[in-house]
């Protein structure tokens, strides 16, 4: 058994029985291996964020299961809080969750909810401290005095330091420039080699999903559009700009130059291999 | 969820009652309430349930709608209804204990409360059909002789407005921080009442710093937008009023003297 | 005619607190000037100093040394504040925290109302404002229920209401979603072509700033690069080294160009031009 996290024919109706009633995930089955890194995109309203708050049981689905090791997560209230600490979340903007005097005891509110040692607590904050590139002299300042790239990575370090088995998080890049965004993709790559994590990420940008995913999952409409590897995916680029989408411009390139009879695959998504295809077919060989 | 709450209950439409100008709305509101006071009598009291009635009937609101804004204030009303049953001096019709049900009792319970229910319904009737803005706007022409006495009556309706503009914003964020820190978890619902006090600094602590920041940023956004005070300041929608209100104000004028004439005849 | 706005030799220190070592300036020595009805985009990471040039166009800072002309107005004058902000009406991040009323018509009226227009002025403006945003339709909506591509578009909407000579807008897109994006660059484009608006657009988004008609590139409170968008992103090099990647379609060509030694134009911008440029180069 290595799916770590399992969702079976989960729904979720918001208010049900009021005229707001509005189904935000229609039976929705997903799995994550253990290890695996997979970005969950979806244009907003596609029921993205309401999929992954089910996932450490802070939703509860309306019909369906949620597994975490084959358990049903709602099985027992301990299951449920067990559940709060197998899956870390970290939501949008997650800076602006910070409220401790210190970045250590920020960091530590996890991991002390989790009733650890104090001795555990300590290795793991200066670990993930350390792990979002902050040096040590941090811990004892304040948050809200930090720059606000800095903040995120206390947020992050929050969640680190709980260790999880499942490390979820909804766009950990936004709003951030491409400096920060390269960052933060360091960090969670870097945590996850580490501890061999699984990590689903909730992106809107393709090219930050084709890069640090091995699967990608497509949400449209309450309901998964389709998953693959991420070159499977962008293959099907039309519907991904129907469902809303932004695909990358090199597979726009791409598929500019099929319509115009000029096929050479629409399946890739960085520059690097756009531009190998095309090197493919100049010197008169298919990848 | 936090956020399905929906604030001010207003109801948009056409009905006559929504488009009486709103300082007229207030003024009728006060002076039903006044009425409601002065009532004595079974006639009285009927006259002003039918009074109500009509304005409900006219608004097109459903009578639900306006049976759902007396919970809120239903334990007041059973209240108010056993302790004028029992506690009413006159015609002892059952005793038990510290118990005494007299009929004046019954009478007075039964006054009280329609007059309570009758009271809380004009004024849900009030905010379920004029739009925050237009209430702020009343509120803020009606006080305005306040203005003379120094009283900051601009700021303050100014201030609801942006309150009542913030409100489900700021509702959302707790939703959203409450939220994360459970998936950190912090734990809301379990502990004495001193354990959940402080289960909610994690909560409150953020939520306070995000609404300075906001307070702050809209700050520099209103005077980007040459916000200067109420000094100068004109309206998009300036109050005018109608014909239409006109005869509101004459039959609801008529409608409280026929209260007075009914209560001191009938009574 | 004049510039809208002028920066001669402008510089910006945020005032150090009690003890901490004075930072270097946010903004240093900026000269610049923008024309009427141009579409400038000022690129730049977190820290350039992007930000602190929008607030100082708006007379929310002033210089430490040197002089914002907006329309001729001295930014250092406050008499002048009033005409200087209702010239240049500023757009900010955060939709959420620049609407003010509960009602969307309400909103777009306020600066009119602070103006003291009359009430058939202001419907007239807000209307065509509204129209301007094509947010016509949800006049009487509660701007808190909209998406933030349309909470944006109201708020240019508030702006637009008191009929600016330009408008700078500081990352309006970055707290949105990319359809929200595409929403709001499409109405500042719209604004620019057809109304004539100036426009300053502060960002850190490539794909946008290739839509405008001219790119300010900053990095450490200067200003680095300066010209036609085409122009700009053809500098990889001078890009990366202020750490901004050239959008995709440039860093493809470059890529052939070293790889292959293709000498492909490194000006072809769009998906179009560059697919263009691309099917040439294998027909031929």
């Amino acid at each position: 058994m290595n799916e770590v996290l399992k969702v079976e024919n989960l729904s979720h109706v918001y208010s049900a029985g009021t005229p707001f009633e509005k189904v935000a995930i229609q039976n929705v089955t997903f799995a994550a291996k253990k290890g695996e890194i997979i970005g969950l995109i979806g244009h907003t309203g596609s029921g993205k964020s309401t999929l992954i708050q089910h996932f450490n049981g802070l939703l509860k689905p309306t019909s369906g299961r949620v597994l975490i090791n084959g358990e049903d997560i709602h099985q027992s209230l301990e299951m449920t809080r067990a559940a709060r600490f197998a899956v870390g979340l970290v939501f949008q903007y997650p800076e602006y969750q910070l409220f401790e005097e210190t970045v250590r005891r920020d960091v530590a509110f996890g991991p002390k909810n989790m009733g650890l040692e104090q001795a555990e607590i300590d290795r793991r904050v200066e670990e993930a401290v350390q792990i979002v590139g902050l040096p040590p002299e941090v811990l004892e300042a304040s948050p809200f005095e930090l720059s606000g790239g800095q903040k995120r990575r206390v947020a992050l370090a929050g969640v680190f330091a709980m260790e999880p088995e499942v490390l979820v998080l909804d766009e950990p890049m936004a709003g951030l420039d491409p400096v920060g965004r390269e960052e933060v993709f360091r960090f969670i790559t870097g945590y996850q080699q580490k501890h061999g994590t699984t990590v689903i990420f909730v992106t809107h940008s393709m090219e930050d999903a084709a890069r640090m995913a091995q699967r990608i999952v497509v949400m449209d409409s309450a309901r998964i559009l389709m998953e693959g590897a991420p070159r499977e995916v962008f293959a099907r680029a039309g519907e991904l700009t129907q469902a809303g989408l932004d695909v990358p411009q090199v597979t726009r390139v791409l598929m500019r130059l099929r319509e115009r009879g000029v096929d050479i695959g629409a399946d890739a998504y960085t520059t690097e291999q756009a531009a190998a295809l095309i090197r493919g077919q100049k010197e008169g060989k298919t990848c | 969820m936090l956020k399905d709450i929906t604030l001010g209950q207003y109801f948009p439409g056409q009905s006559p009652i929504h488009r009486f100008d709103p300082r007229l709305k207030v003024l009728m509101v006060v002076a039903y309430i006044v009425a409601l006071f002065c009532a004595d009598g079974l006639w009285a009291y009927l006259f002003c349930f039918s009074m109500l009635a009509l304005c409900i009937g006219l608004s097109r609101i459903r009578p639900k709608m306006m049976l759902r804004g007396l919970k809120p204030v239903l334990f007041i009303i059973c209240f108010t209804a056993v302790l004028n049953m029992f506690y009413t001096p006159g015609v002892v019709l059952w005793h038990w204990w510290i118990f005494t049900l007299t009929r004046e009792g019954i009478f007075n319970a039964l006054y009280m409360v329609s007059r309570i229910v009758m009271l809380i319904m004009c004024t849900a009737l009030l905010t379920y059909t004029t739009s925050p803005i237009a209430l702020t706007d009343a509120l803020e022409y009606l006080l305005g002789p306040l203005k003379k006495l120094r009283v900051p009556v601009h700021e303050f309706t100014m201030m609801m407005t942006i309150a009542l503009r913030f409100i489900p914003t700021l509702i959302e964020e707790t939703d959203k921080i409450m939220s994360a820190q459970k998936a950190r978890g912090a734990d809301f619902e379990s502990g004495n009442l001193i354990a959940r006090a402080k289960a909610l600094v994690p909560v409150l602590v953020p939520l306070f710093v995000s609404a300075f920041r906001r307070a702050d940023e809209l700050a520099t956004a209103m005077e980007c937008r040459l916000y200067h005070g109420g000094e100068g300041r004109t309206r998009l929608n300036e109050l005018h009023f109608a014909r239409l209100d006109l005869l509101g104000g004459v039959l609801t004028a008529a409608c409280v003297a026929a209260v007075f004439v009914i209560s001191h005849f009938w009574a | 005619m004049p510039p809208i706005i002028e920066l001669k030799n402008v510089s910006f220190t945020y005032p150090h607190g009690e003890g901490k070592p004075e930072s270097p300036p946010a903004v240093d020595n900026v000269s610049l000037s923008v024309e009427p009805g141009e579409f400038v985009a000022v690129l730049g990471h977190n820290g350039s100093g992007k930000s602190t040039l929008a607030k100082l166009f708006n007379a929310i800072l002033t210089p430490t040394s040197g002089d914002v002309l907006i329309d001729g107005m001295n930014t250092r004058d406050e008499s002048r504040l009033f005409d200087i902000r209702k010239t240049a009406g500023m757009v900010f991040q955060n939709p959420d925290n620049q609407i003010v009323a509960t009602v969307v018509e309400e909103d777009v009226a306020f600066a009119p109302e602070n103006m003291g227009l009359p009430s058939k002025e202001i419907r007239r403006r807000v209307d065509e404002a509204l129209a301007a945003v094509g947010m016509s339709a949800f006049k009487r909506h509660a701007p808190h229920l909209l998406s933030g591509g349309q909470k944006q578009r109201i708020a240019i909407a508030g702006v637009l209401a008191m009929q600016p000579r330009a408008i700078v807008m500081d990352e309006p897109t970055a707290m949105l979603d990319p359809m929200g994006r595409a929403e709001v660059m499409r109405t500042i484009l719209r604004l620019n072509r057809e109304n004539g608006m100036t426009v300053v657009l502060i960002t850190h988004h490539m794909d946008e700033a290739a839509q405008a008609g001219r790119v300010i590139v900053m990095n450490h409170g200067r200003m680095l690069l300066d010209g036609a968008p085409a122009e700009i992103f053809s500098q990889v090099d001078e890009l990366r080294a202020c750490s901004l990647a050239p959008p995709q379609t440039v860093a493809l060509l470059d890529r052939l160009n070293r790889d292959l030694n293709a000498g492909l134009p490194l000006t072809a911008l769009s998906v179009e031009q560059c697919a263009d440029v691309i099917y040439h180069y294998l027909k031929g």
